[in-house]
């Protein structure tokens, strides 16, 4: 009996190992974009999956990654793909036009129908496999984007996508435009809030994330130069981790002056948020004793992009600042509950500071 | 009647074993955590952080750890005694997928509070229950043991795939990962104080019905002679199994195979009595429960992070295939 079971053990072993490396074998690895003019009206793309000749001025983008470079860069995409089921908010308005593509269930790969269907000229795809490629390929010329890490990494992204869609000049143009306004930003920041502390939490279903630096939030320590507290800088910066699940029993030592939370639009984030408010280490940490606790949307905080980017930064500066729907202090329960209503009723910032996002859509009521 | 003192004494013995584990599990529980701890932070009146942490994040935790697996083991005692399988459980008469269901539908709908949340799950399990009883009642010769099996799997499977289109549709799967893992992880007073009531009535109500299940359990027919209202066992049984069930999910989700488990693990030493079972069951499913979600505790941010549906699951299915392999299905 046991010989048998112990056989079926190693055999499930084997086979969960063989579909991992399976797996891994046909994962594309990233590569810098290289392009190469051929004529007058076409260019050779040099990307992760190898070489493709696209047209010189796509008109159809299936940004199946990347729509918030190819917005940014003035393209309105023809599909872009939808996370989750939700369209980033500050996008909303310039992609109602284009397709919303749901990744196959666990595979996260596009379905090669509902990409037929928008007619792509170009079709930019990201954390694909080589199998995929090939289908995405028949279709439109496909180019497949690396991702990339770091706190730099966005601009990395902007500056690949502006090579294959030929707009390298838009984009130093944006990169300028936002270091200059995050200059303005850090300098008004800097005389404000010197030497108070600023940490991000996310709640989640049955856990609470801490983050520090890196992929997904560069915006606070790096861009806007604010200060973490010691806990993150010791357990999250000094480490180069992105995130840890934060224990609530590490709560007394979250000693933070100002704390950004995370709620996910989908989930009771209420619910669970008023697990933390039960708890009375919860109403000892610095930031919420003193009402200094901003609830913000996931769909906005966890979108990667020079917009998401700046979306962020807006939303960060209009909080330490009060101004628009962080013009009362969160002090209470009740306040700190209204306020999660607020973060999904303005899931974009009103600020009169130097706005980050007013350039992206001038007419979308920035 | 030297073999009956012997075995009393034996379970005496066991149930001594078991109550002392628990208060172990229980002590170790308290005092391990991400924070270390001094056997002075379990003092109430001391003021210190450690024992705030003790009191208002630790002990919540590990009382409900307890409660769910008393439930859950209790709840799948019934169950097998009800449907004479061994491998019966809370999840095999659409409870568990009526409670999963009706907590879907509610968090699509609305954001639920945490009592809210409990009745919902209870009406959810109600209504699963309902559908297993009205489909195999439906057949022929009525609601029969294995009938109930049968539907019980036919109904929990099309709930599980009503629940799955939802989810894929609403593209709910990274906001439902956490609730179809089950955890204690964001435990407060208030979620003890909403789920205790449910659960001390389906202990009460276990309790009261164990005689009648052990005589329904030896055979129907020698049951009806001996004037028992076998329907209303039934229908009792079932409404001590939902309230057990529902409550254990509304506080931490689906924790899968502790009512298969504990139950089977516990019958060797007390024979066919149920009155005799339903407390050693209730031990070690708390105890079961409790040290489970300790392992996964332990694990999280050290060295990685697993919920507790995940470690009663690892502990889970091994038992149940011995189980169902060691032993004929049926009960005596």
């Amino acid at each position: 009996m046991v010989p048998r079971t112990g056989i079926l053990a190693v055999l499930c072993f084997l086979v969960a190992c063989g579909n991992a490396a399976e797996r891994a074998r046909t994962r594309i690895e990233p590569r810098p974009i290289v392009v190469q003019s051929v004529g007058i009206d076409r260019k050779r793309i040099a990307h992760a999956a190898g070489e493709t000749i696209i047209s010189a001025h796509p008109q159809r983008i299936a940004a199946l990654a990347f729509e918030d470079e190819v917005l940014a860069l003035g393209f309105r995409p023809c599909a872009f793909t939808t996370t989750f089921g939700f369209t980033r908010p500050y996008a909303a308005s310039a992609l109602s036009v284009s397709r919303p593509i749901t990744p196959l269930y666990g595979a996260m790969e596009p379905p090669l129908e509902a990409v037929l269907s928008t007619k792509p000229d170009l079709i930019l795809a990201s954390g694909i496999t080589s199998s995929h490629v090939s289908g995405l390929s028949a279709i439109a010329p496909t180019v497949v984007m690396g991702e990339s890490s770091g706190p730099d990494s966005d601009k990395r992204r902007l500056r690949d996508v502006a090579k294959v869609l030929g707009s390298e000049v838009r984009a130093e143009q944006i990169i300028a435009d936002y270091e200059a306004r995050l200059h303005k930003a850090r300098q008004l920041l800097s005389m404000r809030f010197r030497g108070e502390t600023v940490a991000v939490l996310r709640v989640r279903a049955r856990k609470y994330n801490l983050f520090g630096s890196g992929l997904t939030l560069p915006v606070l320590y790096d861009d806007l130069g604010l200060q973490p507290p010691a806990l993150v800088k010791k357990l999250l910066l000094d480490k180069k981790r992105e995130s840890m699940v934060l224990d609530p029993e590490l709560l007394p030592d979250l000693a933070v002056d100002h704390l950004f939370v995370i709620i996910n639009p989908q989930l009771a984030s209420d619910r669970h948020t008023s697990a933390l408010e039960e708890i009375s280490l919860w109403q000892q940490v610095p930031a919420v004793a003193k009402g200094q606790v901003y609830y913000v949307s996931q769909t906005n905080w966890m979108s990667r992009g020079i917009i998401a980017r700046s979306v962020v930064a807006d939303e960060v500066i209009a909080a330490l600042l009060r101004e628009g729907r962080f013009g009362a202090p969160a002090d209470s329960p009740q306040a700190r509950l209204q306020n999660i209503a607020a973060a999904f009723a303005h899931p974009t910032p009103v600020t009169r500071g130097p706005s980050l996002t007013s350039s992206w859509f001038p007419h979308d009521g920035y | 009647m030297m073999a009956t003192d012997k075995s009393a004494r034996h379970l005496r013995a066991i149930t001594g074993l078991l109550v002392a584990l628990l208060l172990v599990s229980f002590l170790v529980a308290l005092r391990t955590g991400v924070r270390a701890s001094r056997w002075t932070d379990l003092w109430p009146r001391n003021r210190a952080i450690g024992t705030e942490i003790v009191y208002s994040l630790r002990m919540p935790r590990v009382l409900m750890g307890g409660l769910v697996g008393m439930s859950l083991a209790v709840a799948g005692a019934l169950m097998q005694s009800l449907t004479r399988n061994r491998l019966a459980g809370p999840s095999l008469m659409g409870l568990g997928p009526g409670a999963t269901l009706a907590i879907l539908g509610a968090m699509i709908l609305g954001k639920p509070s945490v009592p809210e949340l409990s009745a919902i799950s209870f009406v959810g399990a109600t209504l699963g229950g309902l559908l297993v009883f009205a489909v195999a009642a439906a057949s022929p010769r009525g609601a029969t043991p294995p009938k109930l099996v049968l539907a019980g799997a036919i109904v929990g499977g099309l709930l599980s795939s009503i629940t799955g289109a939802l989810i894929f549709r609403l593209q709910l799967a990274e906001v439902f990962l956490y609730w179809t893992l089950g955890g204690l992880g964001t435990t407060t007073w208030t979620q003890i104080v909403g789920v205790l009531p449910l659960m001390v009535v389906g202990l009460g109500l276990s309790w009261l019905l164990a005689p009648s299940l052990t005589l329904l359990a030896a055979g129907e027919e020698r049951a009806r002679a001996l004037g028992l209202a076998a329907e209303r066992v039934r229908m009792l049984t079932m409404l001590g199994v939902l309230l057990l069930a529902g409550g254990a999910a509304a506080a931490a989700g689906p924790v899968g195979f502790v009512g298969v488990m504990v139950p089977n693990l516990c019958r060797p030493w007390t024979g066919p009595s149920v009155r005799r079972l339903l407390p050693i069951c209730a031990l070690a499913g708390a105890l079961l429960v409790a040290t489970a979600d300790l392992i996964a505790r332990a694990l999280i941010g050290q060295i990685i992070d697993i919920p507790l549906g995940v470690v009663t699951a690892v502990l889970g299915a091994p038992s149940v295939i011995w189980i169902a392999r060691s032993n004929a299905r049926r009960l005596p």
